[in-house]
């Protein structure tokens, strides 16, 4: 019956088809619970309960969630252009869907002997993966600005060219980030990748701190997800790009979100944490491959959600200082320092361009810290656990009076402001 | 219409921007927006990102308390000022019962000062933490607002022990209070305040030691100590910016004669330390609730007061320090049962005079961080 599986080409498009299909099954279905697991989780850091009403532990909720969305009534608003906005969520979701092709999910089948399967957890081992993974992630901005401007909405336009703007700032110092692992390993390949920080004996953290952290910032801006959420700030914007969308064209654009920030997760953990590998654990059993890949996604996940429980949001102009003046720089300066360790020696020097990386990311965060204790806002804390107000904050203490009736004037105050207001009763 | 003219004229004849034409936009904020808490409507003209100009719309929420409170009896009266400032009933009932009270020259009993104390700081918390909340909201983070909401959920269940109801308390009485504390609510009272604190301490580090939340709150929306003054400020607003001027200490009503209060004022004048100056206020209330159980005496709750309550003809102002900053009540009775007139100082009222002030120059952005930093009510705006 599998008669035609022994032609190779074709068991080839067949495997890819079949793995295809599955992995966006995966994609969606972990979109699905991702948005459960965030309510969850942000409710757990608010002290509520979150969603538990529908089903065992509110299971169900992203069942009842589709249903609601696929029976909402899908208006085009009139001033909308059609066609581009019917295209524009698709364009979003079919892009982030593409770019998870290249993550290798697991270890390869035959385990570590270098023998390729057609059934290898990953859909393509492409040798420019990397480049695969940046170029798609960067048509995902089109999504979002066909959308907001065939809204016809002012905010939605403001909203779409904020995410543009955003987005392609950010673009740059991502790339430049992860050029740093580029010369680690030599290659494009994602599978690749993983086998060069098996064959160091380290994961890329270590080579690449700086790198890491500024991926992982730009990463965060990438997918527009708290603080770096300004596309569809409520509070100014309402909802951006997405205020004219319902129904299920808005969740295609969440599940465009969603699954973006999957994949940025994935490529951290692939790039930075070694994949599926943990320390020589997966050797024998292929299958535990994936399910380390998976909780070192769910770490990133979870890190994403709790960055959107904590910050407030970044202003527009800051965020773009923030992107051109500070990473940008700081991305450049990473390969300079990864260059020239690589130059040096290769891989017995990884630890000089990791201890010049984690100087670099505490000098910063300490000229950041700085920053604020210059404008006095910073107080130390003292042994008995009272803050010690800076010089510039006068705190006054009264001593108590005895007499009930206090004389008004004798009331000592640091800066009594001129008023002068009499509370008596005046008879008419 | 003539401006834009005017401007489109010297940009074609000057040569200046290229003949490229600048407009200014006109957005119009509210009534309906989310984060002009309630229902204020800003016209703001827009040039870029820019504030230009802003003009404040009120009268969205306008009840007519005033007039309502003129057909009503003094007593039947202070159900009404719950409405006033709705996030502070206490503190809007304590005034006007102050106001009848010096008035018709009676002295409450201590322990009715005393339990006015009490409530009226555990108001202030209240007040303060909605204040703290819906600005961590306007600057985009969600944790503040829930975590302040559990807290003040704390307070509003003792209201709802202490009078039966959550938020329009009706709780304040001409002459004193209306019910002696139940049972074991001063218990309570510590152990709510005991988790308060620690709750509080997670609140500062949640915001303040944010580096984005300090970056969009400092030096933003400067107020100067004179402008200030002349604008007539009081509250977190005017200690904010360096003015030590409070009511409980500088013309200390009821208990706050015996109660000493540390006033908590900043010198830099931004939307931070409005902010700073409200947590730390928070942190002094519950000091002065738990100074306020140990030192409460026994004794009678009230004063008798006739049925028939007749404010001898004449008038007065009686202000107390509200969470907003001075509530004001200028009563003025004719001898009858109703009171001629009762003009309330609002001072959410007086402190959105500044709002257009501080925005001009300011990005649009800032403009939510400002106004958020003012911490006004509506209902007290509009009354």
């Amino acid at each position: 019956m599998f008669d035609f599986m022994n032609n190779p080409t074709v068991a080839l498009i067949v495997a890819t088809v079949v793995k295809g299909a599955l992995l966006i099954v995966i994609l969606l279905t972990a979109f699905a619970y991702m948005t459960l697991i965030e309510r969850r989780v942000v409710a757990k850091i608010q002290g509520r309960l979150g969603p538990n009403r529908a089903g065992p532990m509110g299971l169900f909720q992203p069942v009842a969630d589709a249903l609601k969305m696929m029976f909402k009534e899908q208006m085009i608003p009139s001033q909308a252009r059609a066609g581009i906005y019917v295209l524009a969520p698709v364009i979003s979701v079919v892009v982030a869907l593409c770019a998870f092709a290249v993550v290798p999910i697991g270890n390869n089948w035959s385990a570590n002997s270098g023998v390729h399967s057609i059934w290898d957890p990953f859909i393509g081992d492409i040798n420019v993966g990397l480049l695969w993974i940046l170029s798609i992630s960067s048509l995902s901005v089109y999504g979002i600005v066909l959308g907001g401007w065939s809204s016809g909405n002012r905010y939605s336009l403001l909203g779409a060219l904020r995410s543009a703007a955003q987005m392609v700032s950010y673009e740059t110092s991502l790339g430049l980030a992860l050029s740093g692992v580029l010369m680690w390993a030599g290659s494009l390949s994602m599978v690749t990748i993983v086998h060069r920080q098996l064959d160091m004996g380290i994961w890329y953290i270590c080579a690449q701190p700086l790198g890491f952290v500024i991926y992982i910032i730009a990463a965060v801006a990438e997918v527009n997800r708290a603080p770096f959420d300004l596309p569809e700030a409520e509070q100014e914007l309402t909802a951006g790009y997405l205020t004219e969308y319902a129904g299920l064209r808005w969740s295609l654009f969440q599940m465009a979100e969603y699954i973006n920030m999957i994949t940025v997760s994935a490529v951290a953990s692939t790039l930075f944490f070694g994949g599926w590998s943990l320390f020589g654990l997966t050797d024998g059993i292929p299958i535990l491959s994936i399910v380390i890949f998976m909780i070192k996604v769910a770490f990133f996940l979870f890190l994403f959600i709790w960055l959107r429980a904590t910050l407030p949001r970044i202003r527009y102009d800051r965020l773009m200082r923030f992107g051109w003046q500070v990473l940008l720089p700081l991305a450049a300066l990473n390969i300079v320092i990864t260059a020239c360790t690589v130059a040096l020696g290769g891989d017995r020097f990884w630890w000089i361009s990791g201890v010049a990386g984690l100087l670099v990311v505490v000098v910063m965060l300490f000229a950041i810290r700085r920053q604020g204790i210059l404008e006095g806002t910073h107080f130390s804390e003292v042994e008995t656990g009272k803050p010690v107000l800076p010089h510039s904050v006068r705190l006054v203490t009264y001593e108590q009076e005895p007499e009930l009736e206090q004389d008004e004037d004798s009331a000592p105050s640091v800066s009594q402001p001129p008023l002068a207001r009499n509370s008596n009763t005046v008879q008419v | 219409m003539a401006t834009n003219q005017d401007t489109e004229f010297q940009a074609e004849f000057s040569g200046t921007s290229e003949g490229i034409k600048t407009q200014e936009m006109l957005l119009n904020m509210g009534p309906q927006h989310p984060s002009t808490h309630g229902v204020l409507r800003l016209i703001i003209t827009l040039e870029g990102e820019t504030i230009t100009s802003c003009t404040p719309v009120i009268g969205y929420l306008h009840r007519g308390i005033e007039k309502i409170l003129e057909n009503r009896t003094v007593m039947a009266g202070i159900r009404y000022m719950d409405n006033s400032d709705y996030l502070s009933p206490m503190l809007n009932e304590t005034a006007y019962a102050g106001a009848v009270e010096q008035e018709m020259g009676i002295e409450i009993p201590r322990r009715a000062q005393y339990i006015r104390l009490i409530t009226n700081e555990l108001q202030r918390i209240a007040s303060h933490l909605v204040g703290i909340g819906t600005y961590g909201m306007d600057l985009g983070t969600t944790t503040p607002i829930i975590w302040a909401f559990r807290d003040r959920e704390g307070i509003l269940s003792m209201f709802e022990a202490l009078s039966g109801s959550r938020f329009n308390v009706n709780y304040m009485r001409v002459g004193g209070v209306l019910h002696d504390l139940p049972k074991g609510w001063l218990d309570e009272c510590s152990t709510f305040l005991d988790k308060l604190e620690k709750n509080m301490v997670e609140m500062d580090g949640l915001l303040s030691g944010n580096e984005i939340f300090m970056s969009r709150t400092q030096g933003v929306g400067y107020i100067d100590p004179q402008q200030a003054l002349a604008y007539g400020l009081t509250g977190p607003m005017l200690r904010a910016s360096g003015i030590n001027w409070d009511l409980r200490v500088n013309r200390p009503y009821m208990a706050y004669r015996e109660v000493a209060v540390n006033p908590i004022v900043r010198q830099e004048g931004d939307c931070f330390a409005r902010y700073y100056v409200r947590l730390q206020e928070i942190t002094e209330s519950i000091r002065l609730v738990r100074e306020g159980i140990d030192k409460l005496p026994g004794g009678p709750i009230s004063v008798r007061t006739p049925i028939a309550l007749r404010p001898p003809r004449g008038e007065t102002y009686f202000a107390i320090e509200s969470s907003k900053g001075e509530l004001g009540v200028y009563f003025i009775s004719d001898g009858s049962e109703y009171p001629w007139r009762a003009k309330l100082r609002g001072p959410s009222f007086v402190n959105l005079q500044i709002v257009p002030e501080l925005l001009r120059g300011h990005k649009m952005s800032d403009a939510i961080a400002i106004l958020g930093s003012t911490d006004i009510v509506l209902g007290e705006v509009d009354r």
